[in-house]
């Protein structure tokens, strides 16, 4: 069930925000969005969660049009935002009752997701705490684990490491990458961080003020380069664009 | 360390007063004073109330009196808004008087500050009477010559006081009740809107957002959670109204018995229906605010706008005002506003009488409510809600 990105446009107003966007991402396999604060990386993952209608443009997660049928492709669909919070008088455990609750089936596939949730999110006791105490990195687990716990066959996380130690950020990037494998589920990722892409993903798109400048595996986007970073700084400074400044 | 200091108090000030929304705090006790100015002027009683006095037995020197006084002497019960009848016992003249009103409000408030004003120089004028009249010199008599027996005549209802005195009683009602509903009021439309904004703040709307979840069954869900929170504050009002009307109420004696002394069963469950509709109205209006705002700052400030509407309702009848007394657009933004109707139909618990109102009131709530709630329906859209803080953003930028 691959994922078809075409055309994507997004404008607010006189702002635009994603001009063109197209890439395709493969089962099992996590896809990186790459690009620096105010890209379009999160107006595109907001598109293929169904949180934003593009002006133009079509995504299809095989044969379900994003677009046009957001209600089915929902079914399938998993997301955690940028910076995302929990509700703070809720347990970790009641977090993860209610997202499975909202995607099982029946009782077993219930209790199979909560089962998952806890074993991914990894909290030990704390997990029957009100999140409030929790700290950032905690949050951001609890978050990640009600995502994939009820299996999707796409995975949207924007910035999922953001503000966390790099203890609690391997331990998040082991995660999602054994889900993509086990399951044959797409995830995509955004991040500015061409550290973490480099070790995430199995292909990246990188984008800026919008567009798409290239996209392929770490090894094509590469190519002769020595990191991503100068790859990213000679892409981005052939793309200067003379119409409205991109916002996000 | 001066220059730091001066630094962060400009930081601050720029950021707060280059924020629009802010100014709108900012007018509100300016719209409030002079919302309680009007209705101040709206509500007063005029400075001269036709005051008419049917005397059931012929006593040329009362009616000359009352005359030189003002009052108008009807010659029929009926019309009348005060009956006074005459007795004798071998020393004193005592005056039955029974005071009919329709309503509490100022204008029967005016009229009953009137007879008591006539009646209580009526002593002295006798006494005066009485003194150029040979052969009286009881020092008893000559001081206090006029005894007076009152019954206060509400739709039927006889309650056997003097009228000002149930004007003073009730006004503590009058006051409790539609201040305690106007922060009920308050206090449900906050929480919605606190419901929603940290939802928004917290980036978890858009997660729900995302999931399996119709549109429709997000906001119904909200709408729920408001209305039980919102059903379980109206019986905590009620239960604290019952108490308040015990411990207060039964001071005027032994004439009704029982938790809410002067209330019947009907009066009391239309006012539990109203009391519950207003409060979900508000709680309609903060789920409307929340989806209207980028945070919670933004959410105060619209809620205190909000306070403007409600407010209006609560100043108008803790001033007397009654809604056959007004006219014209300030009746119209009276009957548009769910509130006027919960707080309007407090003052049947002492005259007992049902104005028809309620039936209105069930309708404006209702139908207001549903309106609030399909514009809510509309915001609550990805794109659209996106759109609104793409705005503020814009707005932001441009500051």
């Amino acid at each position: 069930m691959p994922l078809y990105v075409k055309e994507l446009f997004k404008a607010y107003g006189k702002i635009i925000a994603v001009r063109g966007i197209s890439f395709n991402a493969k089962e099992g396999k996590v896809f990186g969005l790459l690009g620096p604060n105010g890209a379009g990386k999160t107006t595109t993952l907001k598109i293929i969660s169904t949180v934003l209608k593009p002006d133009s443009g079509n995504v299809f997660l095989n044969e379900v049009d994003i677009v046009n049928r957001p209600e089915t492709a929902r079914e399938y669909i998993s997301y955690v935002p940028e910076d995302v919070g929990t509700y703070r008088n809720l347990t970790g455990y009641e977090h993860l009752t209610f997202a499975a609750t909202v995607y099982a089936k029946n009782k077993e596939e219930y209790n199979e997701f909560l089962e998952e949730g806890i074993r991914i999110a990894d909290l030990g006791n704390k997990i029957y705490e009100k999140t409030k105490s929790y700290s950032k990195g905690m949050k951001r687990r609890l978050q990640i684990a009600r995502a994939l716990m009820v299996k999707p066959r796409l995975a949207i996380l924007d910035e999922p490491t953001a503000g966390i130690d790099v203890f609690h950020a391997i331990n998040i990037r082991n995660v999602i990458k054994d889900f993509a494998a086990k399951n044959s589920s797409i995830v995509i990722v955004s991040s500015h961080n061409m550290f973490e892409v480099e070790k995430l993903c199995d292909e990246i798109g990188i984008i800026n003020q919008g567009v798409l400048l290239k996209a392929g595996s770490v090894k094509e986007i590469k190519g002769d380069s020595q990191d991503l970073e100068e790859v990213f700084m000679k892409l981005a400074s052939g793309t200067q664009l003379s119409s409205e400044k991109s916002e996000v | 360390m001066k220059g730091k200091v001066r630094g962060l108090i400009k930081k601050d000030l720029l950021d707060v007063l280059r924020d629009p929304k802010v100014y709108v705090g900012f007018f509100l006790p300016l719209l409030i004073f002079a919302a309680f100015g009007f209705i101040s002027a709206v509500t007063a009683p005029p400075s001269t109330v036709p005051l008419s006095v049917y005397v059931s037995k012929n006593w040329s020197f009362l009616d000359s009196y009352l005359i030189t006084q003002g009052a108008k002497i009807s010659s029929s019960p009926f019309n009348s808004d005060a009956i006074i009848s005459i007795s004798n016992n071998s020393n004193f003249l005592i005056l039955h008087v029974t005071f009919n009103m329709k309503d509490i409000n100022q204008i029967y408030y005016a009229k009953a500050e009137a007879l008591n004003y006539v009646l209580n120089n009526f002593q002295s004028y006798y006494r005066n009477y009485l003194l150029k009249k040979a052969g009286v010199a009881d020092f008893k008599i000559i001081s206090n010559p006029v005894n007076y027996s009152f019954i206060t005549n509400i739709n039927n209802v006889t309650y056997p006081f003097n009228p000002i005195y149930i004007f003073e009683m009730t006004q503590v009602e009058e006051f409790v009740a539609p201040t305690i509903l106007f922060a009920l009021c308050i206090g449900m439309a906050e929480m919605s809107a606190t419901l929603i904004t940290v939802e928004q703040e917290e980036k978890t709307f858009e997660v729900l957002l995302s999931m399996p979840i119709k549109r429709y069954e997000i906001l119904v869900s909200k709408i729920i959670a408001s209305f039980v929170i919102s059903i379980l504050s109206s019986i905590f009002y009620l239960v604290g109204l019952v108490i308040f009307s015990n411990e207060y109420l039964s001071l005027l004696g032994d004439v009704q018995t029982g938790p809410l002394v002067f209330v019947n069963t009907t009066i009391f469950l239309i006012f539990v229906l109203l009391l519950i509709i207003s409060t979900i109205f508000s709680s309609s209006l903060g789920i409307l605010i929340g989806l209207l705002s980028k945070d919670l700052r933004i959410a105060n400030v619209y809620l205190g706008l909000i306070t403007v509407p409600i407010l209006i309702p609560t100043l108008f009848f803790i001033a007397g005002g009654s809604l056959s007394y007004v006219s014209g657009p300030f009746k119209i933004l009276l009957l548009l506003l769910p509130p006027t109707y919960a707080i309007e139909i407090t003052r049947a618990f002492i005259t007992r009488y049902l104005t028809g109102y309620w039936i209105l009131g069930i309708i404006v709530g209702l139908v207001e409510t549903l309106i609030i709630l399909y514009i809510s329906s509309l915001i609550i859209n990805g794109t659209r809600l996106r759109l609104l803080k793409n705005k503020k953003v814009k707005e932001d930028k441009t500051n």
